[in-house]
């Protein structure tokens, strides 16, 4: 009797070890339900957990779903697949290699669709999209200026391989330079006339309330040129040995100096430190041009004067935006780079005694006037990173060979409509939210909406999401699919102090960083790997030694030191991958 | 007299494979997921070292990617930095080879001379507990400990060191010091349970009899102890030399920076950076370098294997 007992609690325990591991097995058919259609979607990053946990919950989502989609007018349900967070890149690389991948993909990070389409990836959706998606096709002839970018040139024939999310304008960024305008205004003085700046908040309970009368040696109330900085040094010097900051510095850079994306090194007379294309059109390599010297002479002569963080180069982990957060959230750095939520009096949340009454203003990279010869000098940075006028590409897979992909189709093509355009950037209007009585507009304090209309028929984001850091404005909105991002017709409730600060950080256009745009998009998988083989070598060689140009064991102004740099520099090759972009930088456009 | 002494060794008869499965078949059945489970992890992906040998590409698969032959090990052995990889490898190879591998054993041999049970115990539960912290945490403990605000670079102020960050000094052998003790720290009371038991198993009527003859504890600590666990230690040295050439480096990946490039990056930091940096995805590179340094590695565990045999030391294999 005992031993049978043995067998069985055995057999019970080994079942149950087999169910468990099989339970993982097989993808969850989310919600399906009664769906006449189902699809799957991989999308590089999903839902706020704080809000809810799985994409399908998304309430602009699932008011889209209730509708009937196609010709035969069929409901469908979608099943997403999202990477877990900061693994988006692994997750795409195992899915493409293993082959079992969904039926769309969010382009955000995949190969080329030329190398797509070639590897029999993504399906040709040429007659497709004018067949199924009349909102998309009526966008872009109204649009010839972007038209061009819906089509993939595959041996002379227009091909349309991907849908693109467009953006009805150029929309602010996310982060920016900030300075400690609070210091500027209470230590410094008119460069004129050398009478003390008075400045404050006029509203002790709003962040955007400062007002002061800030003047720069350049002349107006914002720092424009290298001068005006170097100005604010001083300054801040001031300010943190009146207030007993030991620890503190002036300025905060990205741990090798530069960004590959150009930024600051645009500010010495345009370009990126790595590949760009000149206004004449020509590509260029940066990183051996005297613009780049003069940027290495600044930061050098900013180091030995003590300005720049003497530990910028151990701060290899910090995100470009969030460098040494910890002593700039305490109020000890005078200018770095930072996001919007850090502006106004933002950081004044009692983190240290140094950001009582602190007040950060966004300022534009800088121009230079001072380092390097004349080629440096007065010129508007050029190589920057912004929103374009389209967005992510989605493709539709051979996976999804033999589904219904007119209904698939039509649904995509309803947020190229006004309706599922809010729905895309904004999420329900109050209407929406009395209809479906959605819990998580609820629970959040939108029971008006996400939005509402004003007079002139523009939206005015509701009041609960101007406050929003951004996670619940995520949550409410269907970003994660194909469809026009409004920008120019939404009213973000900025005040005017914030706008401000935020129209300078876009104050100066992109004209000649490529990177990610159609230009290195479309060449083949081989020119790619190539490339990058080349930039990951340059990468390195430059992260490793641009500091210490900086930090004065090598010297910038010295010709040796600069004329073995450039050596080294043409050693890898670069000159090879300047001859492999420029067909594309003839072809396409930067964005 | 003489032939009856000798052992008679009795075979045991030979079962055909069915009989034998049919009579020990719930031994089958406990030994089948432990050979799946090799099967499909350990020898299934040896497919994937073609990659080393092919131009490869995610898109086009194992088989649809262009062979290269060995242009990927040409390039490994090219690049600029890989013999600076190679020698940083080779230097904290050797060290978690001599002074990370004796101190499990010294370790070990203070353990047994502890006469208190309680305080043994409690003392190996301790030094247990460091290997069950992930390496992303001992690395950020690591980091804070060492930065210039750190609580062991104001304790090393006291002694008259300058106050920096310590991970970011480049000098030789600041980083290699700072790994090795890491490891040490973590691995010591993990790395020593071989030694333990060994140690345990060690007859008692050998320290008695000793003890009886005048032999005091550390006598007996040599001439006992030690040779009666050598031929463990040289299982663990030979398994040891293979392994330290592969395996640990993820670590540095967390603690370097361009700055101590020049002594923390090894042959594992080197392709990484190569193979995955800055939007390359060179896998055949990558495929490449682990190959060579598995190559590497089974050439030092065989050699030492060898040279252990032919010392008359006891063998794996």
């Amino acid at each position: 009797m005992k031993k049978t007992l043995k067998r069985v609690f055995g057999a019970v325990l080994g079942t149950t070890m087999a169910m468990s591991l099989l339970a993982g097995c097989g993808g969850g058919d989310g919600t399906s339900g009664n769906a006449d259609e189902t699809y799957t979607m991989w999308i590089y990053s999903g839902q706020d957990a704080a809000y809810y946990l799985d994409y399908e919950e998304n309430p602009a989502l699932q008011y889209a779903l209730q509708k009937k989609y196609g010709p035969d007018e069929k409901s469908l349900a979608i099943d997403f697949w999202v990477p877990p967070s900061g693994s988006a890149a692994d997750n795409y690389s195992t899915m493409m290699g293993s082959g079992d991948y969904p039926d769309v993909i969010d382009g955000s990070i995949s190969d080329a669709p030329t190398v797509m389409y070639e590897t029999g990836q993504i399906m040709d959706l040429t007659e497709l999209i004018p067949q199924y998606m009349p909102n998309y096709m009526k966008y872009l002839e109204e649009h010839p200026e972007i038209e061009h970018k819906a089509y993939v040139d595959i041996d002379g024939e227009k091909k349309m391989l991907f849908i693109r999310t467009m953006n009805e304008d150029r929309d602010y960024t996310y982060s920016g330079v900030e300075y400690r305008r609070d210091w500027i205004a209470k230590y410094g003085t008119n460069p004129e006339t050398g009478e003390a700046f008075s400045g404050e908040f006029t509203d002790e309970d709003d962040p955007d309330s400062w007002v002061d009368d800030v003047v720069f040696p350049s002349g107006g109330s914002d720092p424009i040129y290298i001068s005006d900085w170097e100005w604010m040094f001083e300054i801040f010097d001031k300010a943190m040995e009146a207030e007993g900051i030991t620890d503190g510095y002036c300025l905060s850079v990205y741990y090798p100096g530069f960004t590959w994306n150009g930024d600051f090194t645009s500010s010495f007379g345009g370009g990126s430190p790595l590949w760009y294309e000149d206004l004449d059109g020509k590509v260029q390599f940066g990183a051996d041009k005297p613009q780049f010297r003069a940027l290495m002479q600044c930061l050098n002569t900013w180091y030995k004067k003590g300005w720049l963080d003497q530990s910028f180069n151990q701060r290899t982990s910090d995100a470009h935006y969030a460098i040494d957060d910890t002593t700039t959230r305490q109020g000890k750095v005078g200018l770095w780079v930072g996001l919007e939520s850090q502006l106004g009096g933002r950081m004044d949340v009692g983190a240290s005694e140094y950001t009582e009454g602190i007040c950060s203003y966004g300022a534009p990279w800088p121009i230079n006037d001072v380092y390097g010869d004349e080629s440096c000098k007065n010129v508007e940075p050029n190589a920057v990173e912004y929103t374009g006028l389209t967005g992510t590409t989605w493709y539709i897979t051979t996976a999804a060979e033999g589904k219904d992909l007119g209904t698939l189709l039509s649904f995509f093509d309803y947020f190229y409509t006004e309706e599922g355009a809010l729905l895309k950037s904004l999420g329900l209007s109050k209407e929406q939210v009395e209809e479906t009585q959605n819990q998580i507009y609820l629970d959040n304090g939108l029971e008006n909406g996400a939005y509402s209309v004003k007079e002139d028929g523009t939206y005015l984001l509701d009041p609960v999401l101007q406050k929003d850091s951004g996670g619940l404005a995520k949550a409410a909105a269907f970003t994660m699919v194909p469809g026009i991002t409004l920008v120019s017709s939404v009213d973000k409730g900025y005040a005017e102090n914030y706008e401000h600060s935020k129209a300078l950080w876009t104050l100066y256009p992109n004209k000649t960083f490529f990177q990610g745009s159609d230009v290195t998009s479309y060449m083949t998988e081989e020119e790619t790997k190539n490339n990058g083989n080349i930039h990951a070598k340059i990468l390195d060689y430059m992260t490793v030694n641009a500091p210490n140009f900086i930090m004065g064991k090598t010297d910038p102004y010295d010709d040796g030191d600069w004329n073995d740099w450039c050596k080294m520099l043409e050693k890898y090759g670069y000159a090879k991958v300047n001859d492999v972009i420029q067909p594309y930088a003839d072809k396409y456009e930067i964005d | 007299m003489a032939a009856k002494a000798k052992a008679v060794k009795v075979a045991a008869p030979k079962l055909s494979w069915k009989r034998d499965f049919q009579r020990n078949w719930p031994v089958y059945v406990l030994f089948l997921p432990a050979f799946l489970y090799t099967l499909v992890l350990n020898y299934t992906p040896l497919v994937g070292l073609l990659m080393a040998f092919e131009n490869y590409s995610q898109a086009r698969g194992l088989f649809g990617s262009q062979w290269v032959g060995f242009q990927n090990f040409i390039d490994l052995f090219t690049g600029e930095e890989f013999f600076r990889a190679l020698k940083n490898t080779v230097i904290i190879s050797t060290l978690k080879c001599t002074i990370g591998f004796i101190m499990p054993i010294g370790f070990a041999l203070v353990l047994s001379l502890v006469r208190n049970k309680k305080f043994k115990r409690i003392t190996q539960t301790f030094s247990y507990m460091p290997n069950f912290i992930a390496a992303v945490v001992v690395v950020a403990l690591v980091q804070n400990f060492l930065s210039d605000h750190g609580a062991i670079t104001m304790l090393l102020a006291k002694f008259g060191l300058p106050v920096q960050n310590w991970l970011a000094n480049p000098d030789v052998p600041v980083f290699w010091v700072i790994y090795l003790v890491m490891g040490i720290w973590q691995g010591l009371g993990w790395g020593s349970i071989m030694y333990v038991s060994a140690i345990a198993t060690v007859s008692g009527d050998l320290h008695e009899a000793a003890a009886i003859d005048g032999a005091t504890r550390m006598q007996r600590l040599f001439k006992i102890t030690l040779p009666c666990i050598r031929p463990m230690i040289v299982m663990m040295f030979v398994i040891g030399v293979g392994i330290n050439f592969i395996a640990g480096f993820d670590t540095i990946l967390l603690m370097y920076m361009p700055s101590t490039y020049e002594v923390a990056d090894t042959l594992y930091t080197y392709t990484y950076r190569m193979a995955f940096a800055a939007g390359a995805s060179n896998y055949g590179l990558s495929t490449a370098s682990g190959l060579f340094q598995s190559i590497v590695a089974t050439t030092l565990l065989v050699g030492s294997n060898a040279i252990s045999r032919k010392m008359g030391e006891s063998s794996l294999f």
